[in-house]
């Protein structure tokens, strides 16, 4: 028999507080306001027998007297084929006007894949970003965040990848996005016909904050779904500081002890248990994860950035509108540069940064107004050519086609005895004289 | 002695049966990858991790990678000598504050046993936050970050549960020793060890090898920086070498004091360029990079490079003591440059090619020949 609770004890923040002995933690109720509309709540805390619930939207127009009713089960998630395509809010309820979403029930926040299920990952995601292609490999199952700042345009370069890559699905999380960006993402699977593979989670700015923190969980318990299929889904998260700041506000309104800069000591554990979703699994489909972390003030050592970079594979620095290719990092291109790619693959990335990092200097030289040698213009050429032609982000080739150019741009500055390196593949990939 | 194969840790910063290490570093810097070496190449019988809130990815490896590898010691698979304790960073908080002290009490087992185990803790700042996670929610009043008040103790009883212990006489064996390596990887926020989980290791450990972002960026492998990091066992581990090679110590010391010297001088030629140094200063600095270069670096995906075993670490060392030793002296600051910069480069080729084989040798006198031409000249110039 359902049980009606008709006391709300306390209001504070999206949390209320009902007298009841018979609730699980994470169980949903029914919020049903006077006013005839009724809200969603999850069970967040016990204390004694006061059990305080979380409203999946704004608490403004709860009055005390509502009734709140248990549901016996906790958030989930409707999965179906017929998901591809559709845009949804954080709670799974549509916003593009089209029908409800009729499916299996998953659970959402299941635990991650154990480690025995998994295996190595093998091989490489395609973006025709030479910076990401070339120099940091994505590969498939790699969790990464792109580091940036306000204002930088992470988000055309998530869709960029989205349009570009070969995976499945590719669903989308947004989190704290202004309606510019949300219709933007919109435009893009439009004009690039990449739709009907796409699943947005979006959380725009003036959504009740608790969406925002269900938006990641709602995309990976889809993305698991498709994975299991024998899919390989990419999923993309933007802005992950819009989630943790989310948590942080949650976490205060429940009296939490903040640990670091108001963030709750479970910050490193919420952003893993995210993360860790991605997986290869053996024998059955993958799940990419590529997210956007902003850094406050540019600051990495702020708690957010801090602890992705020691959750991710990597990393991926987006300064002034280009990938930096000094501190990004992709933590899995030993498996598959040289290996899956081109044998000089390795060898080349590696000469076209120590002479990228060398020209540094000889700037450097240059702007203390240093006498330059002949071999300092040669780098100065060459760093001014690598930045038009590998750093641009609307350069869009395939792997191939940058090594070759690389190569080409090598000829172009230096000799071929200066750039130290194996013979064997200056020999065969050296551009011969016209 | 533990010995592991890697130059910097065996020569520099030696590690003891029975002791204690951390291995602070920022993110990227290689402190997993270091772990792994230890687990697979340290001369001991037995290898516990601890997989303590770290990446799912990592576990995956060890499992894929290590029944193929083979223990030099045994020739059993190097997963017969592996126990894995499993709390990814997705699993339970609580029970990643319980994943330590399972893994101390599996290693003491063996230790009961006669064994010696290593103990790798992989990481502890992630044991730590679970404590203070716990503790938050427990509504304890927080120290320093947050962290529980007891922090520094509880670090400090799991590091000394290290240790030699002596076993009881057993009817027809001789008395047995087990000991205990306990290695802590500790990833401080931000990469700065000016914080509570650094401080509470440093009180209590007998090594401490910290990774620098600046050497992994350098590309410069393993990048543990010599100049900050420090062991207590060097005395331990000098004596018992000295009698391999005379003035074992002495001359660790000195390639110490090398480095520091060195680092200072290419700090003073950033500012005042390379004409401004003089040439004794010059030799200074390009002898380090030697040793720098040549010995203290390794590259963990060469087949031979990966693991050094001690008696080739000796040969080597001796080679450098004489490069220390020697009385260089050049006509100018280019010429100097080139001999280091080719002995740099032999010294590197030599250290690709499989231990006492033909080639080996052949280039190890190539290496002594050409030191020996040019001490010799520069000694009749003097004259």
């Amino acid at each position: 028999m359902k049980q009606l609770y008709d006391r709300i004890l306390a209001i504070r923040g999206s949390l209320i507080t009902i007298r009841t002995k018979k609730a699980g933690l994470g169980e949903l109720a029914l919020v049903e306001k006077a006013n005839g509309t009724s809200t969603l709540a999850s069970v967040v805390r016990f204390d004694e027998d006061l059990a305080s619930l979380q409203v999946f939207e704004s608490t403004r127009g709860i009055s005390t007297g509502d009734q709140v009713s248990f549901l016996g089960k906790s958030m989930t998630a409707s999965f179906s084929g017929k998901l591809l395509g559709r845009r949804l809010s954080g709670k799974g309820d549509p916003i593009d006007d089209g029908p409800a979403i009729v499916g299996e029930e998953v659970e959402v926040g299941r635990p991650s894949f154990n480690p025995i299920n998994r295996t190595v990952p093998k091989s490489q995601v395609r973006t025709n970003i030479p910076m990401i292609d070339v120099f940091n490999c994505l590969v498939k199952s790699q969790k990464i965040p792109i580091f940036s700042t306000a204002g930088e345009p992470y988000n055309e370069l998530l869709m960029r990848i989205a349009n570009q890559t070969d995976a499945d699905v590719v669903i989308i999380g947004g989190m704290g996005l202004r309606f510019d960006d949300y219709q933007a993402f919109i435009d893009n699977a439009d004009t690039s016909g990449s739709m009907q593979k796409t699943v947005m989670f979006i959380h725009k700015a003036t959504d009740p904050l608790v969406e925002c923190l269900l938006v990641p969980d709602m995309a990976l318990a889809v993305a698991e779904n498709f994975a299991r299929e024998g899919k390989d889904v990419l999923v993309l998260l933007t802005d992950m500081s819009a989630f943790a700041d989310a948590i942080k506000e949650i976490a205060i309104t429940m009296d939490q002890i903040p640990s670091n800069r108001g963030y709750p000591g479970s910050l490193y554990s919420d952003l893993a248990s995210r993360y860790e979703k991605a997986v290869e699994m053996s024998g059955s489909g993958s799940i990419t994860l590529l997210s956007v972390t902003t850094m406050p003030g540019g600051d990495v050592t702020h708690p957010i950035p801090d602890n992705t970079g020691y959750i991710t594979e990597g990393q991926f620095y987006l300064e002034g509108g280009r990938i930096n290719p000094f501190g990004s990092l992709s933590r899995l291109k030993q498996q598959v540069i040289g290996k899956v790619t081109r044998e000089d693959h390795n060898d080349l990335a590696n000469t076209m940064i120590r002479l990228y990092a060398d020209s540094k200097k000889a700037n450097e030289r240059k702007s203390m107004g240093f006498k330059l040698s002949k071999w300092d213009q040669k780098l100065l050429r060459f760093s001014g050519l690598f930045e038009e032609n590998m750093m641009n982000l609307r350069v869009n080739i395939s792997v191939e086609e940058a090594l070759n150019l690389g190569w080409q741009l090598l000829s172009d500055c230096f000799l071929v005895s200066e750039i130290g390196m194996k013979k064997a593949f200056t020999d065969k990939y050296w551009p011969k004289e016209k | 002695m533990m010995d592991t194969g890697l130059r910097i840790i065996d020569t520099q910063f030696p590690l003891v049966k029975g002791g204690t290490f951390c291995s602070p570093g920022p993110f990227g810097a290689g402190k997993t990858v270091l772990q792994h070496h230890l687990s697979k190449y340290s001369s001991v019988d037995i290898v516990v991790i601890v997989a303590c809130g770290e990446r799912a990815g990592e576990v995956v490896e060890v499992l894929e990678t290590f029944p193929e590898l083979i223990d030099q010691k045994t020739g059993l698979s190097l997963m017969e000598r592996t126990v894995m304790i499993c709390n990814t960073s997705s699993m339970p908080v609580a029970a990643r504050e319980a994943s330590v002290y399972m893994g101390t009490s599996i290693a003491e087992y063996y230790r009961q046993m006669g064994l010696d185990v290593l103990l790798l803790a992989d990481s502890t700042s992630r044991w730590a936050q679970a404590m203070r996670e716990m503790s938050g929610r427990l509504e304890e009043i927080p120290g320093e970050e947050a962290f529980p008040a007891y922090l520094a103790s509880r670090i400090a009883a799991f590091y000394e549960r290290a240790g030699v212990i002596e076993l009881k006489e057993t009817a027809g064996e001789k008395k047995k020793t087990g000991s205990l390596v306990i290695g802590g990887t500790v990833s401080p926020a931000g990469g700065n060890f000016e914080e509570p989980v650094t401080q509470a290791t440093l009180s209590v450990v007998g090594a401490f090898l910290a990774l620098s972002r600046e050497r992994s960026d350098a590309r410069r492998y393993p990048a543990i920086d010599p100049l900050i990091s420090w062991t207590k066992y060097q005395e331990v581990v000098g004596s018992s070498l000295e009698k391999k090679l005379p003035q074992w110590t002495h001359f660790v010391q000195m390639a110490k004091s090398m480095l520091v010297a060195g680092d200072e001088i290419a700090k003073r030629m950033e500012v005042v360029g390379e004409e401004g140094i003089s040439m004794q200063d010059i030799i200074t600095y390009l002898k380090s990079e030697v040793y720098e270069i040549g010995y203290l670096q390794q590259n963990a995906f060469d087949k031979e490079d990966a693991f050094c075993p001690l008696p080739r670490q000796i040969d080597l060392f001796a080679l450098m003591q004489k490069i220390f030793s020697g009385d260089f002296s050049f006509k100018s600051h280019d010429d100097a440059r080139v001999f280091f910069l080719d002995l740099q480069n032999r010294i590197k080729n030599l250290n690709y090619l499989p231990y006492q084989s033909e080639k080996y040798t052949k280039a190890l006198e190539a290496i002594q020949a050409i030191l020996k031409e040019h001490l010799e000249q520069c000694l009749e110039a003097h004259v």
